[in-house]
């Protein structure tokens, strides 16, 4: 049943070449996929009293846990975008004029990093 | 299960970046380049970047921006001293902005321009490598992820400054991931109507 589940999630990912689709439609199967995952998880914590064997799973569910975040973070922070671009304060500090140089401190935030570096991986060739 | 989801998020959707040798667009040459570059799609958070990158350049159109490009690079990876114009680009690129977004415990990978010289501040320390020991010579800005440089390909009469002469230096250690966002003078796809 969960190996169903993981793989449908897998194929969502790629229509991604289609750039008129709407991304966010393609991550709502990711969000019945963190609800089964926080499913799961309660189980096996409910579990854990009944059987020490559910805790060799214990890692891999932390990890689960870690990833579903980030899937629901970018989902929420991509919405936030759409509907207005956040005022990101910065400083820049001008290094040279003649080339003229500017560093800019705090360009990005960490979020923004993140969310870029996430991007950067599920894009198809 | 969470393999299978987390070897998916691995993939690694990088391309060997290009160099432009003059005209010749799209050459590889891992000797100069050998780090790999995505390009970024349409998305809602790009968006807010590019007009970021813009609006910081006195409003300039958001037509006239390259689409963004993640540049990775991993140990030894580099990007040997190069221009980012060429005289002769028809419509050439006035700017460039280099954000890092990531350093993961990366030694090495900074920005260097070998032919900047002249003194300045200690304060600059925090963001430029003082104690330099590559031989390279100029100031190497250090990766700090969050931060960017900009800086102007172009004496204002629209020839090419030679003192923006740079490289990615080669990463010793980790892995650094950095953001190029590039300026046009003129709108930078004209056929696709962007």
């Amino acid at each position: 049943m969960s190996t169903q589940k993981s793989s449908s999630t897998a194929a969502s990912l790629n229509p991604f070449q289609n750039s008129w689709f709407n991304p966010t439609i393609l991550l709502l199967p990711l969000l019945t996929f963190g609800y089964f995952q926080w499913q799961l998880g309660s189980i096996s914590e409910l579990s854990e009293f009944l059987s020490p064997l559910t805790k060799l799973g214990g890692n891999s569910s932390a990890l689960s846990k870690e990833l579903k975040d980030d899937v629901l973070n970018y989902e929420v922070m991509r919405q936030q975008y759409a509907a207005q671009c956040p005022e990101k304060a910065f400083k820049p500090h001008i290094f040279s004029t003649d080339p003229l140089i500017i560093y800019i401190e705090d360009y990005l935030s960490l979020d923004e990093t993140k969310y870029l570096l996430n991007l950067a991986l599920v894009i198809p060739l | 299960m969470h393999l299978l989801i987390i070897a998916n998020y691995s993939i690694p959707y990088y391309k060997p970046s290009p160099v432009s040798k003059g005209f010749e667009l799209k050459a590889y040459d891992k000797s100069i380049r050998s780090s790999e570059s995505a390009v970024l799609p349409y998305d809602a958070v790009v968006s807010c970047i590019e007009r970021r990158s813009v609006d910081f350049q006195g409003y300039q159109p958001i037509s006239h921006l390259e689409d963004i490009q993640v540049v990775k690079y991993g140990i030894s990876d580099q990007f040997r001293p190069h221009f980012d114009w060429f005289s002769g680009m028809a419509n050439p690129r006035i700017s460039t902005i280099f954000a890092y977004l990531e350093c993961d415990n990366c030694v090495g990978g900074a920005t260097q321009f070998p032919d900047i010289t002249g003194r300045f501040s200690a304060k600059w320390c925090t963001f430029i490598d003082c104690e330099d020991d590559t031989g390279a010579g100029g100031v190497a800005f250090k990766p700090v992820v969050g931060n960017a440089i900009f800086w102007s390909n172009l004496y204002p009469n629209g020839t090419g400054h030679p003192g923006v002469w740079h490289a990615g230096m080669p990463v010793k250690k980790g892995t650094k991931v950095g953001l190029n966002i590039f300026t046009r003078r003129d709108v930078a796809y004209p056929d696709e109507g962007k």
